[in-house]
């Protein structure tokens, strides 16, 4: 019993909160029952992304999930105010005074040098391209411009420092809201100049606590406790509200001529102002619930949030008009809309008429006794307060909205049984479609003329419809559609491409295309050129058809379960649905209408349904990539970012926005340079691993359903760059650097030769020069003379003689192809030739050697080097008793000395110091040191270096 | 305690100094000041007051400010119930004051006879915590002597005030407060 009792209790009050909320919002509750969050701030930005400012923190809305954005240590919690910057970033205000601002999804502290307002900051508002201003609950103003900031305080003139909200009036003056009235602050280059309304100026309440634009810069406030002012151009007042019973105002909005008003204690309100704007008549309330902030994006669909929870309204103005009993809605047909404030419906009791008055629907009902046992097939509301009611066998009855007459119209051509499909009409003329054939009425001073166009149609006619150009289009049931030109009718199911031979609706769109519902080709657009077809393919829900309704570039196409709203402006489908609380969609085909004015009414479940096409636009889902990873580590990559090769793994993350069904959103992406089509998918990123070096572009798009053809798009170009081996510079450098090598070989191999030839050379001149020399006539002259005299003299040393003169030539042929011989060696042919010297010379020629060390190396020397020396000494210097010759041959330093003190011949002797420069030469070519010769007029010396092999 | 009614006291001289430097004739005092409030709950009434209100209002600026130590409300069922109210529910010893300062939305003349409704707006501190309340007040002028007749509700979850299990059927969350003082120039 107890158990019993408790599901009793829960249900009473699950039913209670079920009632609390409106039929067609959709609600999210942020944190949960244990911890309470609070909403104090709600911002829609530019892209249309819904963000929350709660106690908790600042929350992205996706529809569906509240992400909760992380941010710096050194900032509080408590977010109570956003906006948005030029650059398109959220900058939000704290309760206790701080101010942040959202950078690559992280909230940072915002740089103000002068340090942040010590109390709660209640409005921020971004107006230009630099200025913030700063509304604060107990600081006054603040304006941020130029890196400096600015106060307006009541010091300054300001008729209160506790500021609600601020709202940009221009350029140069914002308004704010506050306890004492509302404050006209003007900033210009450094001036400042603040101008007061309060009660005094005939302000209704001195608490302003919200403000928005209205109409040619006027602007609607809403107050504490008296209700809603409008302040005019002229800073004039007008009390809007006398008897405004609805509490404090939170906020306001004011989309499509109405204003939408967020009450503490009553919920969402929204009235119509009169044409002058200085009064209101019908007040609608359309919700309870308490709200803080509302807030509304371009499609007309309604944010509201009070406490923690955030209600979506997809159209504010939709509404059920009258709830009908369970059997009666089945019986509902027949609706005829005549603007937003009335419509007619037959239903099987009779004639209803709904009217609003005050606010509220009113429905008044006319049973017609005569009319009620007969099949009502069609009404018409006339503009003269006619109301038509075709019947299936009983003819036409007139029923008359000011007298509550009914009369039955009838003549030879219009006959007491006949059977009425449908009956339209406009200005003065009503056509009727029936079994019979059709007839054209002229309505004048309440007389009818009755003329027959067409005896008898074969087909039935669903319906009779009249266009914008006033021509007259039969939807009929196997004969499809047929227009009439000059009284003749033009059956356009033999023209080239005609789609459709059930027709059951006609509707035409703000371009003058007119649109078909089929049973057998689904909606059909026809341009009077093309006969298009309307399905799945682009964005319909379904393509089973239930009727059409048009209303400018809005077309309503009706499904069993939905209502689907296209725009023809974007090609955006959008519907209303189960989610919208709307399902069971009345299949009748009369059983929906919409006014001239543009208000639908439709049947669903068993509620006559409606709202203001105005007030909704449908827009396309719109889509941005807010994340790239590079090896799951996310970076800022602005577009075109060059990636290097071994950075190849990117990783996209997108969202895409479309609050009204967000749970419907399906997405596409390609990546160009890769992808060759489109790819489906329901994953809200994309990693591709192991890129490949090239040019690169991330396309995603994304929409309801699958059909994405004409969806919005992001993108993000990008460039992996090829390994520097693969780069043109590193191949064309690699060429060079190769040929600069082979280039340097072939140098130095040339070189080298070179070098070879030209010792070559110096070998053979040297060769030459040696035995040029050596067979020099005075040498052989000289010898071949001491000899002489020693064979006179001494026979026994002529023979040692000749054995040293035999040596010595045989020394110099044997070692003339030579580069390099020993030292030794060297020093026995300079022994043979002194020896030769010496006879010829005796005492007056002497040499010594002193080469110790350099003996005990393995030195080696270019062959003849040494006698040559000394040669040269010979040659050059006078050689006697008197004066005779000594050469040295000592070592020093890895060098050998040859010396010789000079003595030159009074006549030189031809010379041609080719020996020398020979000598020095070879030296260079085999050592690559240079001789040295050092003559300071006293001595002769030449130092050879000593060259190891 | 004396040395925190002496803080109490040094506040308020501080605070009329200043308001009595910067203005002198428009600064009124309250010659007597009374609080009573009521806790109507299911099964218990309780009721309790104090005359010792003290307060200033700044007729220019339209700045007021009120105080009342809180151990000097008297009345309620019983000195065990007072004690009570003293020591678990208000701490008297940790916060031995309420205060309300704020400023006077509207913008009545009061240096003019009359009746004057208005809505003073300001923090209400009771039990260490502030709220921003808006009360609405009934201001009467006559002859240089100003009556000031308040009524409100003042919620203890707001103040961080828990009512126990056992008593909340004797201690309502919402207590009635009704207020009166006679205020003087200065």
């Amino acid at each position: 019993m107890y158990k019993y009792f408790l599901i009793f209790i829960s249900t009473f009050i699950c039913n209670c909160y079920a009632a609390s909320q409106l039929d067609y919002g959709k609600s999210f509750v942020l944190g949960n029952a244990a911890s309470p969050d609070k909403i104090q701030a709600l911002y829609q930005d530019k892209k249309g992304q819904l963000y929350c400012g709660a106690a908790s923190g600042l929350y992205l809305f996706d529809g569906i999930k509240f992400h909760l954005f992380t941010q710096a240590d050194t900032l509080t919690k408590s977010v109570t105010a956003i906006c948005e910057n030029a650059k398109g970033e959220i900058i939000l205000g704290y309760e206790s005074g701080m101010i942040g601002i959202l950078q690559q999804r992280t909230i940072i502290p915002l740089e103000i040098e002068e340090g942040f307002p010590k109390v709660t900051i209640k409005s921020l508002l971004y107006t230009g391209t630099d200025k913030l201003w700063i509304g604060t609950a107990g600081e006054g103003l603040y304006l941020k411009t130029n890196k400096h900031l600015y106060n307006y305080n009541t010091d300054d003139g300001l008729s209160d420092n506790y500021i609600y909200k601020i709202i940009a009036k221009d350029s140069t003056h914002v308004i704010a809201a506050t306890d004492r009235g509302l404050n006209i602050c003007y900033w210009h280059g450094g001036k400042k100049s603040i101008h007061t309304i309060t009660a005094k100026n005939g302000l209704p309440d001195n608490i302003v606590r919200s403000i928005t634009e209205g109409r040619n810069n006027t602007f609607w406030i809403g107050m504490q406790d008296a209700g809603i002012a409008k302040l005019e151009q002229d800073y004039s007042i007008s009390y809007i509200t006398p008897s405004w019973t609805y509490g404090t105002v939170n906020d306001l909005l004011w989309i499509n001529n109405k204003l939408l008003v967020a009450t503490a204690d009553d919920g969402l309100i929204y009235f119509t102002p009169s044409e002058n704007e200085k009064a209101v008549s019908t007040i609608q309330q359309q919700s309870s619930s308490p709200l803080t902030n509302i807030c509304a994006d371009q499609s007309g669909a309604l944010w509201m949030a009070g406490k923690n929870e955030l209600t979506f309204l997809h159209s504010f103005s939709l509404q059920t008009i009258i709830d009908l009993p369970m059997q009666q809605a089945d019986f509902v047909y027949n609706l005829q809309a005549v603007s937003d404030k009335a419509f007619w419906f037959w239903n099987e009791k009779g004639l209803s008429s709904m009217f609003k008055i005050q606010g509220a629907w009113v429905e008044k009902k006319y049973p017609l006794p005569a009319i009620a046992h007969t099949q009502v097939s069609a009404i018409y509301r006339h503009p003269d307060g006619t109301i038509w009611i075709g019947t299936l066998g009983d003819g036409i009855f007139i029923f008359d909205e000011k007298n509550g007459s009914t009369k039955r119209l009838g003549n030879a051509l219009v006959k007491d049984k006949i059977n009425i499909t449908s009956i339209a009409g406009f200005d003065n003329q009503i056509w009727v479609a029936s079994f019979e054939g059709i007839i054209k009425i002229d309505v004048q001073n309440g007389a009818y003329a009755i003329t027959q166009i067409q005896a008898a149609v074969n087909k039935y006619v669903y319906q009779i419809f009249i266009d914008s150009k006033k021509r007259l289009w039969l939807a009929t049931d196997g004969d499809g559609l047929a227009w009439y030109e000059n009284g003749k009718a033009n059956w356009l199911k033999n023209t080239k491409g005609y789609k459709g031979n059930v027709v059951y609706k006609i509707a035409e769109d703000a371009a003058g295309k007119i649109w078909y519902a089929t049973n057998d080709a689904g909606l059909v657009c026809y341009d009077f050129k093309h006969f298009q077809s309307w399905n799945e393919k682009n964005g319909l829900s379904e393509e089973m058809v239930t009727g059409i309704a048009a209303y400018k570039s809005k077309i309503f196409v009706f499904h069993t379960h939905r209502i689907d709203m296209l725009n023809t402006d974007n090609g955006a489908v959008d519907f209303i649905d189960q989610s919208n609380g709307i399902d069971a969609v009345s299949d009748d085909l009369n059983a929906y209408s919409i006014s001239p004015d543009g208000a639908i009414y439709f049947v669903a479940a068993n509620k006559i349904c409606g709202f203001n096409s105005n007030d909704y636009k449908t827009l396309k889902p719109s889509i941005y990539i807010n994340k790239i990873e590079l090896f799951l580590k996310e970076g800022s990559y602005a577009n075109g970012h060059v990636f290097n090769h071994n950075q190849n793994n990117l990783g996209f993350f997108f969202s895409g926005f479309y609050y009204p069904h967000p749970e419907q959103l399906q997405y596409a992406y390609k990546l160009d340079g890769y992808d060759k089509a489109w790819i489906a998918t329901n994953d809200k990123s994309k990693v591709f691993p192991n890129l490949p070096p090239g040019r690169y572009t991330f396309h995603v798009k994304t929409g309801l359903g699958s059909n994405l053809t004409n969806a919005n798009e992001a993108s993000f170009s990008f460039v992996i760059e090829k390994p520097f081996w693969w780069q043109t510079w590193f191949i064309i450098g690699l060429i060079i650097a190769i040929g600069a090598v082979i280039f340097f070989i072939i140098q130095y191999r040339e070189t080298q030769i070179k070098k070879w030839n030209s010792l070559q050379n110096e070998k053979i001149n040297l060769q030459l020069q040696t035995l040029r020399n050596q067979i020099n006539p005075h040498f052989l002259f000289n010898s071949f003379n001491i000899l002489v005299s020693e064979i006179e003299t001494q026979p026994e040393q002529a023979v040692e003689y000749v054995e040293k003169l035999s040596d010595f030539y045989r020394s110099v042929v044997m070692y003339r192809d030579k580069d390099l011989i020993p030292l030794q060696e060297e020093l026995h042919i300079l022994e043979d030739y002194i020896y030769l010297q010496k006879k010829r010379f005796s005492n007056a020629f002497q040499v010594s050697i002193k080469l110790e060390n350099t003996l005990k190396k393995p030195i080696f020397i270019p062959p003849m080097a040494l006698q040559i020396l000394v040669e040269n000494a010979i040659k050059h210097n006078v050689v006697s008793n008197e004066r005779p010759l000594h050469v040295s041959i000592s070592e020093k330093e890895n060098c050998i000395i040859v010396t010789n003190a000079i003595q030159y011949k009074s006549k030189p002797e031809e010379g041609t110091r080719m020996g020398l420069d020979n000598l020095a030469s070879r030296y260079l070519l085999l050592s690559g040191s240079k001789i040295i010769i050092e003559n300071d007029s006293k001595n002769f010396s030449v130092k050879i270096p000593n060259i190891k092999k | 305690m004396l040395y925190k009614f002496k803080t109490h006291f040094a506040i308020i001289i501080f605070a009329v100094s200043i308001l009595s430097f910067v203005n002198t004739p428009v600064v009124f005092e309250t010659t007597t000041g009374r609080i009573d409030f009521k806790s109507v709950a299911k099964l218990e009434i309780i009721k309790a007051s104090s005359a010792e209100l003290v307060g200033l209002i700044d007729i220019d600026k339209l700045n007021f400010s009120f105080s009342v130590n809180m151990r000097s409300f008297k009345g309620f069922n019983g000195a065990l119930q007072q004690e009570h109210f003293y020591e678990k529910y208000v701490e008297t010893d940790t916060y031995p004051l309420a205060t309300f300062k704020g400023k006077i939305i509207e913008e009545p003349d009061l240096t003019k006879n009359g009746v004057y409704s208005v809505r003073t707006k300001g923090i209400f501190t009771l039990h260490g915590i502030g709220q921003e309340r808006i009360i609405k007040s009934e201001i009467t002028v006559k002859d240089n002597k100003i009556t000031i007749k308040s009524t409100f509700k003042i919620y203890l979850v707001e103040h961080n005030i828990p009512i126990p299990k056992v008593v909340n059927q004797k201690l309502a969350n919402e207590i009635a407060v009704e207020v009166n003082a006679i205020l003087m120039p200065r």
